[in-house]
């Protein structure tokens, strides 16, 4: 019964980091050209590992898009699209892209208030 | 004479025909009775005229006119007090109707306004039901915000879902677990406990091997520290080989096989 424990709590831990791995194209384009998405075992574990998409699951995922990506790889086609660098590296382009959008907007933000208040401040002169 | 003729004219004008053929409607009656009297009034005035230059043929005659002549004005007054009654009644008879109108209107009023209040009704128990129907949705997904505040911390403070500000090309932190994360992580502790310079395998590979490693203790805050005990994946088969019905999401056929880069696999970024 321990043991059964322990199997679980390691399942459990190994198919956490292993569903977040799949946010990184790049290990997607590794696993792609290796010919897994090609095996059907491969593309139902994947189906399975839709469970973390639950709350109570998905609380635990520090690396949230990696379901947006679970989610793609659903899909044949896209499975075959990553075979290809250019596919990984466009989707890495685009994620760095977003990860920083907001980053960008408070920057923005920051701008236009900086700007109020010095508006402010000549209005009051 | 006149004026009652008119009168009689007036009610019994008034009054509908008699059902069928037999019964003629009081002002034919009244008209016939009003045509007799003046025939006999005409009749005994010729007698009584003739009379005067001449002895009369019949001695009896005008009394007999006399009498029909009574008899006729008593049938004729008996119809004027039929034609009189019966004005009354068709009176009262046009009040009833005004009044039955005015029921009818109301009553359609009525209808008209229990319609709308049903259809006022209608709409409102639809718009509440809905409102149940989110309401219910709501407290299915309801999470302690204290919960999503954590998550939320946890996600965006180590730089997981937004990028540090600091941030520019050649920073090797990224939006996802990074070759190195993935290396010392329980993955590819697995297959890898002394080197590093191997790709990590499969969880599937890993398992079959049956090795576990030494020290389960992560390195990393994405492996989970803070696992529940409760907290197990579901039914977990090992028949992955077997295919649940529809499983593709789309009937592709078979595309002939892309060239693979020869190349490393090595997946840095930079």
């Amino acid at each position: 019964l321990a043991s059964d424990d322990t199997g679980n709590r390691l399942r459990f831990q190994l198919e956490l980091e292993f569903v977040q791995c799949l946010a990184n194209p790049n290990y997607l384009n590794f696993l792609a050209q290796r010919g897994y998405f090609k095996d059907n075992a491969f593309v139902n574990y994947l189906k399975y590992l839709l469970y973390w998409k639950e709350p109570e699951y998905a609380k635990y995922l520090k690396y949230p898009q990696c379901l947006h990506m679970l989610e793609l790889l659903q899909y044949e086609h896209f499975r075959k699209e990553l075979v290809n660098a250019q596919c990984a590296k466009f989707i890495d382009e685009q994620q760095i892209l977003h990860w920083q959008h907001y980053s960008r907007k408070r920057m923005r933000l920051q701008q236009a208030l900086a700007e109020q208040q010095q508006q402010n401040n000549t209005s009051v002169k | 004479m006149a004026m009652a003729a008119a009168a009689a004219g007036a009610g019994a004008g008034a009054t509908a025909g008699g059902g069928g053929g037999e019964r003629s409607s009081t002002r034919d009656r009244l008209l016939a009775a009003l045509e007799d009297l003046e025939l006999l009034a005409r009749e005994l005035i010729e007698i009584l005229a003739i009379s005067r230059n001449q002895k009369l043929p019949q001695p009896g005659e005008e009394s007999q006119i006399l009498e029909l002549l009574i008899q006729r004005d008593g049938e004729f007054q008996e119809l004027m007090k039929l034609a009189v009654d019966q004005g009354k009644i068709h009176h009262e008879m046009q009040l009833l109707e005004k009044v039955v109108e005015k029921r009818d209107n109301d009553i359609q009023q009525l209808q008209k306004q229990l319609k709308e209040a049903e259809h006022i009704l209608a709409t409102a128990v639809y718009q509440a039901k809905e409102k149940l129907k989110s309401i219910e949705k709501a407290r299915k997904g309801a999470i302690s915000s204290e919960e999503i505040i954590k998550y939320a911390h946890r996600i965006s403070a180590s730089n997981a879902v937004c990028a540090p500000l600091t941030w520019v090309p050649g920073d090797p932190r990224r939006p996802y677990p990074t070759d190195l994360e993935m290396r010392s992580g329980l993955l590819g502790q697995m297959n890898n406990p002394s080197t590093n310079g191997v790709n990590g395998h499969l969880p599937g590979d890993a398992l079959a091997a049956g090795r576990l490693p030494d020290v389960l203790a992560p390195q990393y805050p994405w492996q989970s520290s803070d696992m529940s005990m409760n907290m197990l994946p579901p039914n977990h088969s090992n028949d992955f080989m077997l295919e649940p019905p529809g499983h593709n999401k789309e009937n592709e056929d078979d595309v002939e096989v892309m060239s693979t880069d020869s190349s490393s696999s090595s997946s840095d970024s930079d």
